[in-house]
């Protein structure tokens, strides 16, 4: 991963990466970042699926970009969880292109690991349940967090309540690597917080055997 | 330029086929049903993502390989999502894991 | 590239058919939703391999895109589905 800027408030880490646009034009487009993205994200999904730059094709995009937008502002107001709304915090758009980056490599060595373990004659594999407690900044964080740990090797999201993560690991080696918390701080600084590895996973707790539940 | 892009979509697609079949048989040789759902959240995702970017890199720079691009990104998105919403019905369901042969005769 | 093509479609097949024997024999009812989730992102592969074969790839990524959210779509409804079943049960 790349050098990671600790900033505490956005306005100073979007300066930072922005030094000569206005006060106003940041705070402008910190205001409206999502609606801006999402615009620009269905437009680009819309040409793709068209593939057509006629008029009469673009008057129907814009048409369907604006219903879906209406559509999920909806969607904004309902709540993902009864106590916080959905991203209370706002997520750092390079962080996030560095870690989906780091996701992608992820997914290669997971693949091959879980590849090698099923093609080894003997199978070593010693699967358990692991439970613990991360503290994330908001629910999209958990559903990241949930997401990445499906992704990485040989471990599995199994339920997500609260801040109680039950996964389901494969071997020994991979329950340490994910107990040892890189992930859950990558994740936790993709939303600006200033944490080190090892308060970001506690309350373990591994059953190992049937009479364990 | 066109030899070097076919061989890295022969490659690609080769790994992909290779993968898919191993998640194929991984499907069927693991022991229960949570060890399974890593075959098919994992090994097969890798599979179809290789296979999917080994045909795009074959069709080059198109509107077809945007759109195998959105197919990626859509798979890269649901696969594991939709390994997770099965294993966690299965937990709710009241599925026991399998945990070993050692641990069971002790 | 025709040929290559075609042996891998049958190489795909044979994946294919592999987990078929899950969803036959599956002890429980997620092993055989899991075996054709399996086949649907396999098939997702070959109607793609089938496009080129045709050389209409820009016709058959279409249909691969809508099977590949209902394959999504069906997989996310049935689970739910054993949820509210197995709330029936207790």
């Amino acid at each position: 991963m790349c050098k990671v800027v600790h900033a505490t408030q956005p306005f100073l880490f979007f300066n930072q990466v922005s030094p000569f646009s206005t006060m106003n034009n940041t705070s402008l487009w910190l205001r409206h970042r999502g609606l801006i993205l999402q615009i620009l994200l269905l437009s680009a999904i819309w040409l793709i699926l068209s593939g057509r730059t006629d008029a009469v094709y673009l008057f129907w995009g814009v048409v369907s970009v604006a219903f879906v937008i209406w559509l999920s502002a909806k969607l904004h107001s309902i709540p993902l969880s009864e106590k916080e709304p959905c991203g209370t915090t706002r997520i750092i758009i390079p962080r996030l292109i560095v870690y989906l980056f780091w996701l992608v490599w992820q997914i290669i060595k997971s693949g091959t690991y879980v590849a090698y373990l099923i093609l080894h004659p003997k199978m070593p594999i010693d699967p358990m349940i692991v439970r613990f407690t991360s503290k994330q900044p908001n629910v999209l964080a958990r559903v990241i967090l949930g997401n990445s740990i499906t992704l990485t090797p040989g471990t599995l999201t199994l339920d997500i309540e609260d801040d109680l993560f039950t996964v389901h690991a494969l071997t020994q080696e991979v329950e340490e690597e994910l107990v040892s918390g890189d992930m859950e701080a990558r994740v936790a600084r993709l939303y600006m917080q200033d944490c080190t590895s090892e308060d970001m996973c506690c309350d373990i707790e591994l059953i190992t055997s049937g009479r364990g539940r | 330029m066109s030899l070097l892009q076919d061989a890295l979509a022969i490659i690609l697609v080769l790994g992909g086929t290779f993968f898919m079949l191993v998640g194929s048989i991984g499907i069927n040789r693991l022991p229960d049903f949570f060890t399974r759902a890593h075959a098919s959240g994992k090994v097969d995702t890798l599979g179809i993502l290789m296979f999917l970017s080994g045909l795009a890199v074959f069709e080059g720079f198109t509107l077809t390989s945007a759109k195998l691009l959105l197919i990626i990104a859509f798979v890269a998105f649901t696969s594991p999502v939709a390994a997770h919403a099965l294993a966690r019905r299965a937990l709710i369901y009241g599925m026991k894991p399998w945990y070993g042969k050692r641990k069971d005769e002790g | 590239m025709q040929t290559f093509f075609i042996s891998i479609a049958l190489v795909l097949c044979i994946a294919l058919l592999i987990p078929f024997y899950r969803v036959y024999k599956g002890p429980t009812v997620f092993d055989r939703l899991l075996g054709a989730a399996a086949v649907g992102a396999k098939i997702l592969t070959l109607i793609l391999l089938f496009g080129l074969i045709y050389d209409r790839l820009d016709m058959f990524i279409d249909i691969s895109l809508g099977y590949a959210i209902l394959n999504f779509v069906g997989v996310i409804a049935m689970a739910k589905y054993f949820r509210s079943s197995a709330r029936s049960a207790k």
